[in-house]
């Protein structure tokens, strides 16, 4: 679907998803529904955010496997250190200690 | 009921008569631990005696053999200052009304907190030191005296034994296999002392009761093996980081236990570590993207991973984790 298309109906933003889950969870006496609907809320504010920064993880996995052929231990520290920072920087933190413990 | 309470309370209940134990089980509740092994809170009575106890069983994913390993354990650590459950009833064998191996312990009073995190401080430290001193306790027990001695350790605390499960999960995240790169070049030396290692020794396996750790549990992975791989484990962060003085607590250790703590091995064994829970992350993830488990909190784990990747590259630079 082309960007600005009209669509057959208003989408629903993921974050406001989450929170309406997070507010449900908060009606719920069971504490395993309680941390089942967290770890929903984190899936949820995360969707589709696996393919942020595609070009760099691409361009970072080239060179960790171009040190780790040429046998080259700093190379290979330094391109995981900023392959796994492009990783991290996609992804919104997870209300584990909810998630966990209900 | 639809949890299969009755079931358990009946099973029990059955296989205690035969043993000549007239008892009532009430089940009362089922800790929901994703593919671990199933958990049971059960009040077991006989006549005027009433025990509060904890019913585990195993699943297809844990095995019979976690059930064996932490009876074994249980009966190592007895007696010992190692607070752990006493060990009331058990069955190694498949017949019995579970049709698999069991054991029934003690329930420990108190809580058990997420990690270290969720504790305010000073208790954060008083406990932290605490769990040093546990640990010091359960590595002077006589390994090669106890029914564990002869054990052999979880894949999951030996490099080999980790390649292996990541292997049943390729594809893998490219940080996996150069971890494991490094951890073969900077491969250990078998280590100077064995002891009795818990496998998972962390906040998440202890119950605290008020300022006190009441008891230590899951000794599934308990087996002999090098002590430290116990001491980095206990503050890694699974989930937020422990917020405890961790230099401090690992010279409190080596301090009480007279066994120095290598820095190369320590570091050897966090990196270790690291790739261990990644490992859970993308076997939790597997699990639910398999149709193994509808657990979302295995779903969530997917988010994690990053995560732990990241620190994992953080540690093996010699950088603070965040």
């Amino acid at each position: 679907m082309s960007e600005g298309a009209p669509s057959a109906w208003p989408p629903v933003a993921a974050d406001r998803l989450a929170d309406a889950v997070v507010a449900l969870a908060g009606r719920v006496a069971e504490p395993d529904v309680r941390a089942q609907l967290h770890a929903l809320s984190g899936l949820l504010r995360n969707l589709g955010a696996e393919n942020a920064g595609a070009d760099a993880r691409d361009s970072q996995e080239r060179a960790l496997a171009a040190a780790l052929r040429d046998e080259d231990e700093r190379g290979v520290l330094e391109a995981l250190r900023r392959l796994s920072g492009v990783n991290r920087s996609a992804v919104v933190p997870v209300d584990w200690s909810a998630a966990s413990g209900g | 009921m639809a949890d299969g309470r009755a079931q358990v309370a009946h099973g029990l209940e059955t296989w205690l008569r035969g043993r000549g134990v007239d008892a009532e089980v009430e089940v009362w509740d089922r800790a929901t631990v994703g593919l671990s092994q199933e958990t049971w809170f059960v009040r077991v009575t006989t006549g005027a005696r009433v025990i509060d106890a904890v019913l585990r069983l195993p699943t297809p994913a844990s095995g019979s053999r976690a059930i064996v390993t932490q009876r074994a354990a249980l009966q190592a650590v007895a007696g010992s200052d190692v607070p752990a459950p006493a060990l009331l009833w058990f069955d190694d064998g498949d017949g019995n009304p579970f049709s698999r191996p069991f054991l029934v312990m003690a329930r420990a009073p108190g809580e058990v907190p997420v990690g270290w995190h969720d504790i305010p401080e000073p208790r954060r430290t008083a406990l932290a030191e605490q769990a040093i001193d546990i640990l010091v306790a359960l590595h002077s027990v006589d390994v090669a005296r106890t029914p564990i001695g002869a054990g052999v350790s979880s894949p999951l605390l030996e490099l080999g034994g980790l390649r292996r499960l990541f292997q049943r999960l390729e594809p893998l995240p490219a940080a996996v296999p150069a971890a494991f790169w490094w951890l073969e070049n900077h491969a250990q030396p078998p280590p100077r002392r064995t002891a009795l290692v818990h496998g998972d020794y962390r906040m998440g396996n202890l119950v605290v009761d008020g300022d006190g750790i009441t008891g230590v549990l899951d000794w599934e992975m308990a087996a002999p093996g090098d002590p430290i791989a116990d001491v980095t484990w206990c503050f890694i962060p699974v989930w937020e980081l422990p917020g405890v003085d961790e230099q401090a607590l690992v010279r409190r250790y080596a301090e009480r236990s007279g066994s120095p703590v290598e820095a190369e091995r320590f570091h050897w064994h966090r990196v270790l570590g690291f790739v261990r829970l990644a490992y859970y992350a993308l076997a939790g993830t597997r699990a639910f993207d398999t149709g193994r488990s509808d657990d979302l909190r295995l779903a969530a784990l997917r988010l994690q991973l990053p995560v732990t990747l990241d620190r994992l590259a953080a540690t093996l630079a010699r950088e603070p984790v965040s």
